[in-house]
């Protein structure tokens, strides 16, 4: 039987190994940058260890953690939230621009920075909306309708295009 | 209304792709200065975690699929470099096959719930131009129904009994393109773009090829991206249409990573000469002579009254004459008629026009009592292809609006319901109960 001599210190270590990907998929998205998202990432862990006795436990500790590393992403990004590439060389003049600009990327670059992150949130890191309000400094009532209104933003952006 | 929920989860996945990303606890612990907290075991204990973590993520395509297939690598297919073809290919089994009136009806049915989903046809495909070698495997509903090799010297096709010769595999021109990449397929003259419409919840581009024989095909792509997301053939004066393939898995993979094993060969059923004797019981005898609780739905079920009672005796033979001496296999199975006229021979026949129910039950599949062995599978299977559901799950099926088909295992019988309609057929199957 393995004892840990720091109960909270194993409990964030289990977060790290488990959930690394997923956290530094959300600092990706919004650094824009794999290389400032894993920095990112070891920096938030390093607070979130540093700060380990201070943790009330009022809220679940994985939201605590998400917590800190999108609070690091967002100090480490210096540049536009999203980066937006093309993944295939060549020209792309066989294809209009409507029809190219049909893609939701450059939508979901656009979209408010709160509903971003709720985005991100929910798809990248599947969190419930109770840990995404603790992540996001909202109230849980505003997940959903954030959440709709991004939908609606992006299906609105879609229907112009595939109408157009 | 376009369902962008999946869209997004694909979009995402381009902006920042999901990975494996190295674990570095100790410069977590170093960049918080904590002092290290390991012991040696601890570390094993991380170590082994990662390992298992890393493994599961090897061994679950499930997952892979989820978030690697259908994103990135998909995304990537049109530039993959690896000198073999491989697609995973999705489709709803009924629009593989051509009915009468059209596709046949397939589904999945939950008594219990209610619940009810299409029947699930998957296509992989290994195709190396350069070796000439194709490997096809088709599951429907998880059952592998078809597993063929074809090379210049052989053709092994897991369904039949030899060997044939091989001969120079060929695939479609629109499956070939993602191995150069589609915006070259149109550079090139060898593709045009055939179409710009919104295709089952996205907006799609049609890009067509011209096949061998005259007839195209579409590849249906992401408009910005270029993601391969559908494939079908293109058939106006078809009069019922093409499969429409959803495309989970298209990429050019290393040929370390390809699979071109020899399928096993078909199964060799007992006997070449299948033999059934028939004779009318009475339903109180049924459960003594198949050997099972058997099952009916009552002395009428739906105001139809119970017609006739059968006794099946099948058997196998490795020759002919067909004798008891001969015999390499045998199984027994019950029919129950419902509202048909009763011969004098003891045959039965339906009079056009009336409504009429049977219930085949067998606990052998491999004996043609039912419809069971009717693609000679390794297990037992649905007119769709696919593996008997379990009770209270029942499998749909109809290729022709009048006649309905279910079928199901409840214990250890093997049941097949025939009715007019797929109410008809479910509220029998909702009445069958012991034979007292």
């Amino acid at each position: 039987m393995v004892v840990f001599r720091d109960r909270r210190l194993s409990e964030i270590e289990w977060l790290y190994e488990e959930h690394l990907d997923r956290f530094v998929q959300v600092a990706r998205a919004i650094t824009g940058d794999r290389e400032r998202a894993l920095e990112a990432v070891q920096d938030a862990f390093a607070g979130v260890i540093r700060a380990r006795r201070g943790f009330r436990g009022d809220a679940p500790l994985e939201a605590y953690v998400w917590r800190a590393v999108v609070n690091a992403a967002r100090k480490a990004t210096r540049r536009p939230l999203v980066e937006v590439r093309e993944l295939h060389d060549g020209p792309a003049d066989e294809m209009d621009p409507p029809a190219a600009a049909a893609e939701l990327a450059p939508r979901i670059a656009a979209l408010p920075e709160r509903q971003r992150l709720v985005v991100f949130l929910r798809y990248y890191a599947d969190l419930d909306y109770g840990t995404i309000a603790t992540v996001a400094g909202i109230e849980v009532g505003t997940v959903g309708p954030t959440l709709a209104s991004a939908h609606r933003a992006l299906r609105r952006a879609l229907e112009q295009e595939v109408n157009r | 209304m376009i369902d962008v929920e999946p869209l997004i989860r694909d979009e995402l996945e381009l902006l920042a792709p999901s990975e494996h990303v190295k674990r570095d606890w100790a410069d977590a612990l170093r960049r918080s200065g904590a002092r290290g907290t390991r012991t040696p075991r601890r570390v094993a204990l991380a170590a082994a975690l990662a390992a298992a973590i890393a493994a599961g993520l090897a061994v679950l395509p499930g997952r892979i699929g989820d978030h690697r297939v259908n994103v990135l690598d998909a995304a990537l297919a049109a530039i993959s470099r690896g000198p073999v073809l491989h697609a995973v290919l999705v489709v709803d089994a009924s629009e593989t096959w051509r009915g009468p009136s059209g596709h046949p009806t397939f589904a999945t049915l939950d008594l219990a719930t209610g619940a009810q989903r299409p029947v699930r046809q998957t296509t992989e495909i290994w195709f190396d131009a350069q070796r000439h070698r194709l490997h096809q495997l088709s599951r429907v509903d998880g059952g592998v129904v078809a597993d063929a090799l074809q090379t210049p010297t052989l053709l092994r096709d897991s369904w039949r009994l030899r060997d044939l010769p091989g001969s120079r595999p060929a695939i479609d021109p629109a499956l070939q393109a993602a191995l150069r990449g589609y915006r070259a397929a149109l550079r090139s003259g060898t593709a045009r773009v055939a179409a710009r419409a919104h295709f089952r919840g996205r907006p799609v581009i049609w890009i067509r090829f011209r096949g061998a024989a005259g007839t195209s095909q579409e590849v249906g792509v992401a408009p910005m991206t270029f993601r391969p997301l559908f494939l079908r053939a293109v058939c106006p004066r078809c009069t019922a249409a093409p499969p429409t393939y959803t495309i989970r898995r298209l990429e050019g993979v290393r040929r370390a990573d390809a699979n071109f094993r020899l399928p096993p060969r078909a199964p060799a059923f007992f006997g070449r000469y299948a033999n059934q004797e028939v004779r009318a019981i009475d339903p109180s005898q049924a459960s003594r002579l198949l050997g099972a609780h058997a099952l009916w739905a009552g002395r009428s079920v739906a105001g139809l009254p119970l017609s006739l009672t059968q006794f099946v005796n099948a058997s196998q033979h490795s020759r002919l004459p067909i004798r008891k001496g001969n015999a390499v296999g045998r199984s027994y199975g019950i029919r129950l008629l419902y509202n048909v006229d009763v011969q004098a021979n003891g045959g039965w026949r339906v009079p056009a026009g009336r409504r009429s129910v049977s219930i085949v039950e067998t606990t052998d599949f491999r004996f043609g009592i039912g419809s069971f062995a009717g693609f000679r599978l390794r297990f037992p299977t649905t007119l769709a292809r696919a593996p008997i559901p379990r009770w209270p799950s029942v499998a749909l099926s109809a290729f022709d609006p009048h006649h309905w088909t279910l079928q199901t295992k409840r214990g250890r019988l093997y049941v097949e319901i025939g009715a007019p309609t797929r109410g008809l057929a479910v509220a029998v199957a909702k009445a069958l109960r012991p034979v007292p």
